[in-house]
């Protein structure tokens, strides 16, 4: 038996801040607007917030892009969905630097923090206000961020395989991209939780390459490798429905124990047919959303702080709220 | 003019440095590791190669004829994802699979034509088409990743046949893909070593000047195997498609041209035309695959398995380069 | 004629598996004078240039340079000891001028940061030019706008300009018109009066009396003889020791040739033939078993005629095969009209160098080789084998590369690749250049017996006798015109050298 909890909207988890730093509610009154958007937001007129996101092709974009189109139809803003096909943070940056002009608010979630920082700092320069959303810049100026804090979502994930093999088993942990940070700091949250229960062991983490077939013949190896894994945490949207497709595949469904991440069709399918456990959701409509909001908030002289979108972490049983 | 006795005519073949190279890694895997020689393994390793191969047999007609195709990653993702789209539609097997060939063959079409009445380099021309037809998928998709279950529509019998053909195994023992890998190589051989076609191909890659002479249409061999690779890259890409069930615009087949290419000269054909064999080819693809297998049966770490496959297809290219110009000089 | 020898080879041996290159050969060359070596091809003649610059390393023997034992391990090792080879195939970077291209070792050893003045390049260029003979030449042309003889006097330049004290000519002049030849002899005796050591390679004969001071012959890999050039030596006697046997020499053809059988209606017809800015109006027949020759200089669009006959280039006017009218821009549309065509270019245009003599035997005629699409590799062999024995072509394994062939060998192969398609007109451009003596009487007994069957033989060629000796027509083209038609008695060389230099405004 495993708890099922659904962390919901608005409930905050700022009880942490092991790898950033914590911003501290902010004020336009306090920022050096420029005054080209002082007088906008005077005169009342629509803003341009522009949502820079990683890479607009990935099987996120258009939730995130869902939910700035919401924000762009309800909200007092022009809201443009940006960011470069495939992640590349030179595509980003140029991106944003030819917008830089015509942008009242910027929202970015990117590729590499490293290469975005500096961008982010001339932005903000130039007067206008960023927050970061769904991936954190937090060495960056930017004013606050909203989604979800990667490390506690790894704990999370180690919570639940910790739950679902009853404290005992050896875990495979897998991702696309092992270099890349989100994937470390979701792994390191993971592996804090993991390694802290004396019957997991931690075996391995695959790195699986991005593209479908790739994902899947890695699974194989690696399990054919070790025949004795009796867990694979999956780190992210993509080797997720690969986990549970092996299992289901191999007859291994409720044996091999896959907790993953989001909730992709094919996810859910294996969902209710048993194969993955539990997936935790990131809410990405939610945090494209609420990007927007967080900005226009801003603009009009409200105060906005760290915004946690929550996660929803699904099982059989509450998968159905799903579809 | 005798006959040359059968030993030297397999010493002389120009695939017996890849095929050795092969057999010393299967030596050593089964040794070093306890589950390499299972069947399971080996099956495995025939399956996760499969695609490569059947896209890796058009890119050596591409390679021999002196011209190159960057588009096929961008090929296979379209025409998998498209054929899956329309299955989700409800369309019949036949038709969605037929649909989505036909979207590989015309790529290659465009392909051929731009790269010889066009005059373009087929490397731009077809750099240009890996842009052009990724961005046609994503737009096609609106960058949802495409997943063909019933749920969202596909017609359980129809589902039923495309989950063979990607999961299935003939006689319950050797996977479909292998089986479409078999066929297509063995397809590919016949082809290029037997027909006259083939032979045009290697003509007009040697010299198309004197290929012209020879009375060969340089142009309408060059676009019959730009349409060929179409074809196998969209085979590959259905075949994908039906075997994960889901694909996605942004990552399906990303990178994989040069995979496809690398394979195909590791296995011995020229990238200056004219040279390489489609044994060769399946040799070079079986090299990767073997690699990739072994690496992650050693537990070696994912950063080091990308040095180990770089410096395999160096070392392999090389050695086929210095052991031909011992022989020529 | 006793100085000391620049460089001396004692009982040199090259060896690959199952071929001895070079025999025991041992040879020297003295400062002042002009060498010239002779020999069919594979008598070794490349073998020993190749040690000579370094290129391949001898498994026997000695070298010496200036009376010391010396090796030779590498290119430039024999370029410091003053030795300079310029290949047949030249070796010149196009997209670079004349000036360039002529300081090109020089520029090549300097530190990659130092300043580069095209202007003194052109200026140290132009002393060599001036000292060779060639002020007309512009330094600053890129060598792309050239032609060929010109090309090759640049490439004789860049080896002359590195203090050569040895210089090796490889075929010099197959490309060369009699006038350019003639002025590459001029440049060659200059330098042997600056005392620099040439070595001549070549098949012309006529050339070789007239230029050496000493000739070697080789064949099979050894050295036959070495003698002085003195007047009673003549072109039999050098053939005599060439191929070993009794060759049927030029004179005894000459009968032959001119006693044509009985002419049928044209094969061939043109009508106002023109490619523009190479040449127009240009129309005649080819009537079935004869041989018709066209002579010119190499800018009077002569070698461009073939490949506009073909249909390989772009052209105006009317070509009938048979009476039929053929189609411009698809060589294969000649092909099935019933041409068959024979390039100048052997390795680039000619020869599917890559693949095998069955291969290339059989390009042509695909259609017939094939069941079903697929290729009937039995038919193929049987039908190589009976090409290759008629023409007695000389080939290891049918499953051999064309492009480890000798010259002859593959001139042999693209012929029958040509009658493969059972044609009633061939095209044959420069036919023999670069081929042996042995081979060239050969391919001259092939065409013979051709025309003497029935074939219509089109001959273009930069070789006088051979358009002198082996045609029963001569066409002779200057400035992109027809400048005359010589037959039987008319054709000699004087009057096709009126012709052939007659310019437009005078061509009557």
């Amino acid at each position: 038996m495993f708890r099922t909890i659904t962390a919901l909207a608005g409930v905050s988890f700022m009880a942490f801040a092991p790898m950033s730093v914590i911003a501290e509610p902010v004020n336009v009154a306090d920022f050096a607007l420029a005054p080209r958007i002082a007088e906008k937001v005077a005169s009342g007129e629509p803003l341009n917030i522009m949502v820079s996101y990683h890479d607009v092709s990935n099987e996120f974009a258009p939730f995130v892009r869902q939910g700035v189109e919401r924000a762009d139809a309800e909200l007092n803003a022009n809201a443009r969905f940006i960011g470069p096909v495939g992640a590349d943070a030179d595509g980003q940056i140029s991106e944003i630097e030819t917008l830089m002009a015509e942008i009242d608010g910027l929202a970015i979630s990117a590729v590499s923090t490293d290469a975005l920082s500096p961008l982010i700092d001339r932005v903000i320069d130039a007067g206008i206000p960023v927050i970061s959303y769904n991936t954190d810049n937090p060495d960056s100026k930017r004013l606050v961020f909203a989604g979800q804090d990667l490390v506690q979502s790894g704990r999370d994930a180690g919570e639940q395989m910790v739950n679902v093999l009853d404290g005992k088993g050896r875990v495979m942990i897998t991702t696309i991209d092992a270099a890349a940070q989100w994937s470390l700091d979701r792994e390191g949250g993971a592996r804090e939780v993991l390694e802290a229960s004396e019957g997991i062991e931690v075996v391995r983490t695959l790195n699986t390459g991005t593209d479908p077939q790739e994902i899947y013949s890695a699974i194989e190896n690696a399990m054919l490798a070790d025949p004795e894994i009796t867990g694979i945490l999956s780190l992210e949207c993509c080797s997720t429905p690969a986990a549970g497709e092996w299992v289901k595949r191999n007859g291994q469904s409720g044996t091999i124990k896959v907790v993953g991440f989001d909730l992709l069709d094919q996810t859910v399918d294996l969902v209710i047919a048993k194969a993955v456990q539990v997936t935790i959701d990131q809410a990405p409509s939610r945090q494209g959303f609420e990007a927007v909001s967080l900005l226009v908030q801003f603009l009009n002289g409200e105060t906005i702080d760290d915004l946690d979108t929550g996660v929803g972490i699904f099982t059989s049983e509450n998968i159905d709220s799903a579809m | 003019m005798s006959r040359p006795s059968l030993w030297s005519r397999i010493a002389g073949r120009k695939e017996l440095g890849v095929f050795l190279a092969l057999v010393v890694m299967c030596v050593f895997l089964s040794f070093s590791t306890s589950s390499f020689l299972s069947s399971i393994n080996l099956l495995n390793v025939g399956r996760q190669v499969s695609l490569l191969g059947i896209m890796a047999v058009g890119m050596t007609f591409v390679l021999i004829s002196g011209e190159i195709d960057l588009s096929v990653g961008s090929t296979y993702a379209l025409s998998g994802l498209g054929s899956g789209m329309l299955i989700v539609m409800g369309w019949g097997l036949v038709p969605a699979l037929m649909a989505g060939l036909m979207l590989g063959a015309s790529i290659g079409l465009i392909n051929g034509l731009l790269s010889t009445y066009g005059r373009l380099p087929s490397l731009i021309a077809t750099l240009g088409m890996l842009s052009i037809v990724r961005g046609v998928a994503l737009l096609m998709t609106d960058g949802q990743p495409v997943t063909v279950n019933t749920r969202n529509g596909a017609l359980p019998q129809v589902l039923e046949k495309f989950e063979f053909m990607g999961q299935g195994y003939l006689f319950g023992l050797v996977p479909m893909q292998l089986v479409f890998f078999a066929a297509v190589a063995l397809l590919g051989w016949l082809v290029l070593s037997g027909t006259a076609f083939g032979f045009r191909v290697f003509a007009v890659g040697g010299s198309a000047k004197a290929a012209r002479v020879s009375g060969i249409h340089a142009e309408s061999v060059k676009i019959w195997t730009f349409v060929i690779m179409g074809l196998l890259a969209a085979l590959a890409g259905i075949l994908s498609m039906a075997f994960l069930p889901s694909g996605q615009a942004g990552r399906t087949g990303l990178g994989l041209e040069l995979d496809v290419i690398a394979a195909v000269v590791v296995g011995g054909a020229s990238l200056s035309g004219g040279v390489g064999t489609v044994l060769g080819t399946v040799l070079g693809v079986l090299i990767i695959g073997v690699l990739r297998n072994g690496l992650v049966l050693q537990g070696v770490s994912p950063f080091t398995q990308e040095v180990m496959i770089g410096l395999v297809i160096i070392i392999a290219v090389a050695i086929d380069k210095w052991s031909t110009r011992s022989r020529t000089t | 004629m006793t100085k000391k020898p620049i460089i001396e080879l004692i009982d040199v041996t090259k060896k690959y598996p199952g071929v001895v290159a070079m025999d025991t050969v041992s040879i020297d060359f003295r400062p002042s004078e002009v060498h010239a070596v002779i020999g069919e091809n594979g008598a070794g003649k490349s073998t020993m240039m190749n040690v000579l610059s370094g290129a391949i390393q001898p498994n026997g023997g000695v070298i010496r340079v200036d009376g010391k034992d010396t090796v030779l391990p590498t290119p430039l090792a024999s370029q410091a000891a003053g030795i300079r080879v310029v290949y047949q195939e030249l070796s010149l970077c196009w997209n670079l001028s004349v000036g360039e291209n002529v300081m090109l070792p020089e520029l090549a050893r300097r530190n990659p940061f130092s300043r580069l003045s095209s202007m003194r390049a052109g200026h140290a260029a132009s002393s060599v030019l001036k000292r060779l003979g060639m002020e007309g030449l512009d330094p600053e042309t890129p060598v792309a706008e050239l032609s060929v003889a010109q090309q090759q006097m640049v490439e004789i330049a860049r080896a002359v300009n590195q203090n050569a004290r040895m210089l090796v000519l490889d075929e010099p002049n197959s490309a060369l018109s009699p006038a350019e030849s003639e002025k590459l002899f001029e440049v060659v005796r200059g330098l042997r009066s600056e005392g620099v050591s040439v070595v001549y390679v070549s098949h012309h004969l006529q050339e070789v009396l007239a230029l050496a001071d000493r000739i070697s012959v080789m064949r099979d890999g050894r050295l036959i003889t070495s003698f002085d050039n003195t007047a009673e030596t003549t072109t039999d006697t050098l053939v005599a020791h060439m191929v070993g046997r009794d060759v049927v020499t030029s004179d005894q053809y000459s009968t032959c040739a001119n006693s044509v059988s009985q002419i049928k209606a044209p094969t061939l017809e043109l009508r106002g033939l023109c490619v523009p800015g190479i040449f127009d109006d240009v129309t005649f027949d080819v009537s079935s078993g004869e041989i018709l020759g066209i002579a010119g200089l190499p800018d009077s669009g002569k070698d461009v005629l073939a490949d506009a006959i073909f249909g390989m280039i772009g052209r105006a006017g009317e070509v009938y095969m048979k009476g039929i009218r053929v189609a411009s821009g698809r060589p294969r549309h000649a092909i099935a009209a019933g041409m068959a065509y024979i390039p100048a270019d052997r390795r680039g245009a000619g020869a599917l160098l890559s693949m095998s003599v069955a291969e290339n035997t059989v390009a042509s005629a695909l259609g017939k080789f094939t069941r079903h699409g697929f290729l009937n590799k039995s038919l193929i062999h049987k039908t190589t084998q009976t090409y290759m024995s008629k023409f007695d072509t000389k080939v290891s394994a049918l499953g051999q590369a064309v492009s480890t062939l000798s010259g002859g060998n593959q001139q042999k192969i693209i012929l029958s690749r040509g009658l493969a398609t059972d044609p009633g007109l061939l095209i044959l451009h420069e036919p023999t250049r670069g081929i042996d003596v042995g081979a060239k009487a050969e391919i001259y007994d092939i065409l013979k017996d051709l025309a003497s069957q029935g074939m219509a033989i089109l001959m273009i060629s930069s070789e006088l006798p051979e358009i002198m000796l082996h045609t029963s027509r001569v066409l002779v083209m200057a400035d992109g015109q027809i400048s005359g038609r010589l037959s039987g008695a008319e054709i000699t060389e004087e009057r096709i050298m009126a012709l052939a230099t007659r310019s437009r405004h005078h061509a009557a």
